[in-house]
């Protein structure tokens, strides 16, 4: 079944519950509100709270604590079963051990020969042409940073697809049903394989190109084709992994820094003013704007056996949240954590994760993010729409910009 | 994974005794072979022992199974009834209830519980390897001999990293061990928690299982005084009757349970007073029989018969006993410890039901003497608290103290009340708990090992141990740390700029690091050919690919350089020392090389290879050391260095004035006040092979390390280098009219002479020895000691005190009186030489600077007590002012001016080179002095008040002098440790910092 751009692409929902889809656990009140509980809950109860079979650990050094124990808390059980059935085995998915080892080390090897220098100067290029021929308005995520960050994938991990809507449902599709899926839809899980299976043969074709041609390249495919550690089967495996992690996430976290921006009109004058003069502080910006309302709230794993978290008993087979949106309104770390302030230390920021399954893609949306934000913040923040959403990613937002922008 | 410790007891006649001896006897122990194999086929079995005895009284006797397993106590009963069959049957069929058929329902119905309630048998089970299953000790011994072996036949020069791949590929390649390396069993490094932070829970405990009693007497009382007192329906006077009665229940209760353990005290300290010991040798016989059976593998099983003590006393103070230490066990100690003692495998004690029979059933690692040892100097109190409620136990005091500590005695008891154990299996006789613990961490880290730190403490499981903190790499430090290499008699300093292309500058780096040294260069002596220490500026690194993000975690001073100008006004780089008259310098170079060897040509060989690549080289031949080491001014350089504990030469000469912790030289290691000064940080994403040092250091492989932050600074050390040109005609001629001035002005026992002059504004006489001990003439020149000497002067004039009351006093030895600052032993006196006189105090010998000037070079420099005589508070606070120098005289450019390339190293280049440059050397304030400076040190703007030589008759003023030292050139720079060397020679790109556009 071949998986193709249009309207259908924006009727896949994700799992069966109704709440994310545009409901309430996809607003940004709720969980900033639950965020707000939590970060007080847990300064006053001490440590991470027990709920049944779930513990859920909301001050940031139970956070950092539950993340670091991986062989504790695993991750296998909550990620492996999704990404094996539509990529294939992916570090994200496995925990420590000798196979662990040695994929991540290629992936990471690979990733730091990538010149992202260059890239950087591409993805800025790419968005300003994408907002150049808007002049009042543009849907930030499906004419902006969608297809950028989809552009910017198939730059660094050499998959091209037929063209860049077939890639970005194929991406949106596989994605939301590894991590975000929360039922069994049986339809859901089908189109996501058949998804995921068209996602495996695009990438394995480029990579059977490119050794027929003998002409690995200077992309990640091609630092990973040369670097040897894996076979093609690997190559494709992590190419899959990481391209499938790639857009949405930076769309979504676009729409949502533009969303929290737009509210308050002294912020968006700020963030405007830094644009212009100061673009070392959007990124600070984009992590505090992402800090009301981060791209992900929450972190699972599963604990491995009978063993104690910051003071909570947990036992084997419990599910345990790391909650890094409440973790990142503790004030221990996150004083006033009300203010919005761009200078506050980047390594306290919980949005990539951590422990040994970080976000792999975090050299790169430390600037295409901001490069994205900051390129819109140029023209303006006017007004923004309603986000309309596609499961649990923000699909189309619409904002003007300002008509009396310097 | 929990464990099954299992101990059936029978009622046996004691007429039988020998009968089931001889049938257990037969089962052996060792054990017969198609016995061990048969437990071995069922499988999660770890120990299991059969003993027939009488108890002390010998009015009863017990057939007792003792067996140690995985899994719940049912299935475990099952596969020892299953592989044992025809032994128990024939065993047990002597049993006073036997009943022949059913073994499994038999041994079932005959367990013996332990617990510590009123209603349990008192007892303790206790497992020294708590989570390992047989089959998961047996795997970890076999994939720790395998890796053992691989890395046996490993070539050198490899990274620990690439060291546990090949043991992996190996291992990957072994059907039987390939699962193995995945999926790692947990396992935390355990924190014990303080006494405090324990002591409500086990009150709480305490109060749970032994004063339940109260609790139901004071609800009852609570409920009948309300019931009996509340005939009113309104609730308010309900509430206060209920309050009532819990008060005054809950007054008598606690005043019952004071009272009682008040009695409890009393009647125990009475009891302990009175009870009989039993002092008999043990049976020599028996004994032969038991040490028949002991020491066959690496474990042993010891198996205890006593008696408990009649009366309530001791039925309630042994329970509290097994309580207390199970307590503590659970949560005091780490798991698998009892108190200090982790030789244990599994032990219990077990109270015979309806008897008063206490066994002790034990297995051990190691001999019976050495666990014997282990409780009486590592858990006696704890053994006491058990055992002392026992018949003829060595006396006790409050239950807990005195008893097993009378080692010699409980031995005796000990061995006196075992018998022989006549059957015993192990599933794994030669592994100790040990072993077991250090073959899962090597399990654990040829798992998930992932970065090269935790590569390199995966290696010293083998047959190592973790580094301590404070233990210097020296391997990975470069030799010119550990002293001035100055038995390489020919040396040179090449700084020259790196290729601006990234992967020139890594090729030219690659070329040279093969010849760059490490550790303690003495085994250089006798090298043809030179070596290389290499130091980088910051944009050396930079142009080696280290992102400027990384960069920008560097000290500020070495950011910035020698040339900021808040820098040049600190070092006092003014005047004629101003930049602009430097040779180099006025930007840093990208690198310094400085070239030792033991021919010239061997260092012009190695300067031309190493300069090959870079552009701007200036080179600065140094040179060649004599047996004099003087430098331009004829001063013996060198004499006074901070020695660096850990090193050779810090072990060898322990001079607490002298010795520092590696922190302060040494980045990545604890400084003087033992703290770990945070250094230079490099992105994890920039070292995705993992071989930089991480921040900070990990300890175990549970806990994800490989994205922390890389240490930059490990094994370096900031490398300061200043070209100082010496004027000596100046220097020479300004002695001279000095001491003619100054003739008049001293009288005897003073010898006025330029080098008089000179010695105090150094401190020292040109020898090198110490005007502090010297104070009149220098130790070379004079023939006598310096105390005959001033007697001579003395007599000389009549009897009177020498005129400047200075003579040093050889019997005053102040070291032998302060201790050091880091609270080590002060050495005892050494004989005194020129070179080696260096271990006076200025406070303590001459508070009053009559014999060296405040104002003298080596008095400011290193002021050591000066400014708190006596201190060693004070002593320790210079020492976070010291520096290591490392510097030669250069050769002079045909009709320049001869002299010395400073070369000193600092951990923190502010605290200590230009805090001595600026606060010491360049102060005009300088320990209350007025505007005078450092006579020697390159000060473009000298003092306008010359120098004082304080006297007993007043002050003698020197004129005011021109510098007699300039700067021409210099930097600061960063001796990489071995590991950043090679990070920054290997053939990669690294990713770009990107400003946001």
């Amino acid at each position: 079944m071949p998986v193709t751009a249009g309207p259908d692409a924006e009727e896949w929902t994700v799992g069966t519950t109704s709440l994310g889809r545009g409901g309430l656990l996809s607003g940004q009140s709720f969980p900033a509100l639950a965020a707000v509980l939590g970060a007080v809950g847990a300064s006053l109860w001490k440590r991470p709270f027990r709920l049944g079979s779930y513990v859920i650990a909301a001050r940031h050094a139970d956070v950092t604590e539950l993340l670091a124990r991986d062989l504790d808390f695993l991750v296998g059980p909550v990620n492996a079963t999704a990404m094996n059935a539509v990529n294939g085995p992916f570090v994200l998915g496995m925990d420590r051990g000798a196979r662990l080892a040695g994929e991540r080390r290629a992936l990471y090897a690979a990733l730091a020969r990538v010149d992202m220098a260059a890239l950087g100067a591409d993805v800025a290029t790419r968005a300003a042409a994408r907002l150049g021929a808007h002049d009042d308005a543009i849907d930030i995520v499906e004419e902006y940073a969608r297809p950028v960050a989809a552009e910017t994938a198939q730059r660094l991990f050499g998959v091209r697809g037929p063209d860049l809507p077939a890639l970005m449902d194929v991406t949106r599709t596989v994605f939301g049903y590894t991590f975000l899926s929360t039922g069994s839809d049986p339809a859901v899980a089908k189109r996501s394989l058949a998804a995921g299976a068209l996602m495996q043969r695009w990438l394995a074709h480029e990579i059977a190109r490119r050794r027929a041609d003998n002409t690995p390249g200077d992309d990640m495919m091609g630092e990973l084709l040369a670097d040897g550690t894996l076979d093609d089967e690997g190559v494709r495996r992590t190419l899959g992994g990481m391209l499938v992690g790639s857009v949405d996430t930076t769309a979504s976290s676009v729409a949502k820094i533009v969303s929290v921006i737009v509210r308050d009109p002294a912020l968006a004058l700020r963030v405007e003013a830094d644009a212009h003069d100061a673009p070392e502080r959007l990124y600070g910006w984009c992590l505090e704007a992402l800090r009301r309302w981060p791209h992900n709230p929450i972190v699972l794993r599963k604990a491995a056996r009978d063993t104690d978290l910051a003071g909570t008993r947990v036992r084997a087979g419990d599910r345990v949240f790391a909650w890094t949106q409440a973790a990142m309104r503790d004030p221990a770390v996150f004083p006033r954590p009300d203010v919005m302030t761009p200078d506050r230390p980047r390594h306290a920021y919980l949005h990539f994760g951590g422990g040994l399954h970080p976000c792999a893609g975090r050299a790169v949306n430390a600037f295409q993010i901001p490069v994205l934000v900051g390129a819109l913040a140029k023209r303006g923040f006017g007004t923004l729409g309603p986000i309309g959403w596609a499961g649990p990613f923000p699909a189309r937002a619409r904002l003007t910009f300002r008509k009396d922008r310097a | 994974m929990t464990h099954a410790l299992v101990t059936i007891v029978a009622p046996l006649a004691p007429s039988r005794v020998r009968e089931a001896e001889v049938a257990i006897d037969a089962l052996g122990n060792p054990p017969e072979s198609e016995l061990k194999a048969a437990l071995d086929r069922v499988g999660g079995v770890h120990f299991a022992s059969l003993h027939a005895f009488a108890s002390v009284d010998g009015a009863r006797a017990h057939l007792i199974l003792e067996f140690s397993a995985d899994g719940d106590e049912t299935a475990a009963v099952d596969r020892v009834a299953r592989a044992l069959a025809d032994g128990l049957q024939r065993v047990f069929a002597f049993a006073a209830d036997w009943r022949a058929g059913d073994l499994f329902g038999y041994l079932l119905a005959h367990r013996a519980g332990v617990g510590v309630g009123a209603f349990d048998q008192p007892g303790l089970c206790f497992v020294g390897t708590p989570g390992m299953s047989v089959e998961r000790i047996k795997a970890e011994v076999e994939i720790a001999a395998a890796a053992r072996e691989q890395l046996a036949g490993q070539p050198g020069s490899m990274s620990a990293l690439e060291r546990l791949a090949e043991v992996r590929r190996a291992v990957a390649a072994d059907p039987a061990l390939r699962s193995m390396l995945e999926a790692p069993q947990p396992g935390a490094d355990f924190v014990q928690p303080s006494l405090g932070a324990i002591a409500l829970p086990i009150l709480a405990a305490f109060a749970k299982i032994f004063l339940w009693p109260f609790g139901v007497a004071i609800l009852l009382w609570t409920i009948g005084w309300t019931v009996g007192h509340a005939p009113y329906p309104a609730i308010v006077p309900l509430v206060s009757r209920l309050w009532q009665g819990f008060a005054w229940s809950t007054g008598i209760a606690f005043a019952v349970v004071l009272l009682g353990a008040a009695l409890l005290l009393f009647r125990l300290r009475t009891m302990e007073g009175s009870d009989w010991l039993d002092a008999r040798a043990p049976d020599l016989s028996t004994n032969a029989q038991m040490f028949a059976r002991e020491g066959y593998g690496a474990q042993n099983h010891m198996v205890s018969v006593t008696q408990r003590k009649p009366g309530w006393v001791r039925w309630l103070t042994s329970r509290i006993a097994f309580w207390i230490i199970g307590a503590l066990a659970a949560r005091r100690y780490p798991p698998g410890f009892l108190s200090d003692i982790g030789t244990i495998h599994f032990a219990r004690w077990v109270t015979v039901p309806g008897t008063p029979d206490v066994i002790f059933l034990s297995n051990y690692g190691g001999s019976w003497e050495s666990y014997l040892e282990d409780f009486i100097t590592r858990a006696a109190s704890g053994l006491t608290g058990v055992w002392s409620n026992s018949i003829g136990f060595p006396r006790s005091r409050f239950l807990f103290f005195d008893g097993a500590t009378d080692g010699e005695r409980f031995k005796r008891y000990a061995r006196a009340s075992m018998v022989p154990t006549r059957f015993w299996y192990s599933a794994y006789p030669s592994t100790t708990t040990a072993r077991v613990r250090t073959n899962a961490l090597i399990a654990r880290g040829l798992a998930g090992a992932l970065t090269e730190d935790e590569a390199i403490r995966w290696l010293a499981l083998f047959g190592s141990a973790l580094r301590p903190a404070a233990t210097m790499v020296n391997s990975d430090v470069q030799s010119i740390v550990f002293g001035g290499l100055s038995f390489l008699r020919r040396s040179e300093c090449v700084v020259g700029d790196l290729p601006e292309d990234v992967d020139l500058a890594r090729t030219w780096l690659r070329s040279v690091a093969p010849k760059i040294v490490y550790n303690d260069g003495r085994r250089l002596k006798d090298n043809d050919e030179a070596v290389i220490c290499l130091a980088l500026s910051p944009r050396g690194m930079a142009r080696l690919g280290l992102p400027a993000t990384a960069l920008a975690t560097f000290p500020f001073a070495f950011v910035e350089g020698m040339m900021g100008e808040a820098r040049a006004r600190m070092l006092g780089d003014a005047g004629n020392s101003a930049p602009e008259y430097w040779r180099w310098g006025q930007e840093t170079p990208d690198a310094a090389l400085l070239l030792y060897g033991n021919t010239e040509s061997a260092v012009a060989e190695l300067a031309a290879f190493a300069s090959e690549g870079l552009t701007g080289v200036h080179s600065i031949p140094l040179k060649t050391i004599d047996n004099g080491k003087r430098e331009p001014f004829n001063f013996v350089d060198g004499v006074s260095q901070p020695v660096i504990r850990g090193t050779y030469k810090g072990l060898r000469s322990a001079d607490p004035i002298h010795l520092v912790e590696p922190g302060e030289f040494i980045l990545g290691y604890p400084d003087n006040r033992g703290n770990l000064p945070p250094g230079p940080t490099l992105s994890a994403l920039a070292d995705p092979e993992s071989l930089l040092p991480l921040v900070p250091t990990p300890t175990g492989f549970d806990r994800a390390v490989v994205d922390c932050p890389r240490d930059l600074g490990r094994d370096g050390s900031f490398l300061v280098i200043r070209e100082l040109e010496q004027d000596v005609d100046g220097f020479n001629d300004y002695c001279a009219a000095e001491s003619d001035k100054a003739q008049n002005r001293l009288t005897s026992p003073y010898e006025v002479t330029p080098e008089f002059i000179a010695a105090k504004l150094v401190g020292r006489w040109q020898d090198g020895s110490s005007l502090v001990r010297n104070p009149y003439v220098s130790a070379s020149q004079s023939t006598v000691s310096a105390q005959t000497h001033a007697a001579r002067f003395a007599a000389a004039i009549g009897g009177a005190p020498p005129a400047g009351e200075e003579a040093a006093n050889a019997q005053s030895h102040p070291t032998a009186r302060a201790a050091s600052p880091g609270g080590v032993p002060a050495a005892p006196p050494r004989p005194r030489n020129a070179h080696g006189d260096n271990d006076f105090l200025f406070g303590e010998e001459d508070p009053e600077a009559l014999r060296c000037p405040y104002g003298a070079h080596i008095r400011r420099a290193n002021p050591r007590d000066s400014l708190d005589p006596g201190s060693s508070e004070q002593v320790g606070i210079t020492n976070r002012h010291r520096i290591l120098r490392v510097g030669r005289p250069y050769v002079p450019a045909e009709g320049g001016r001869p002299g010395l390339l400073f070369m000193c190293l600092n951990g923190d280049i502010e605290r200590q080179f230009e805090f001595i440059q600026q606060t010491w050397l360049g102060s005009a304030a300088f320990h209350g002095l007025s505007c005078e400076k450092d006579p020697i040190m390159g000060d473009g703007e000298k003092g306008e008040c010359g120098f004082t030589i304080p006297t007993r008759q007043g002050p003698v003023v020197l004129s005011s002098m021109q510098p007699f030292v300039a700067t021409r050139g210099g930097g600061y720079f960063f001796l990489a440790g071995r590991r950043l060397i090679n990070w920054l020679a290997a053939e990669r790109r690294v990713p770009q910092r990107v400003q946001p556009s």
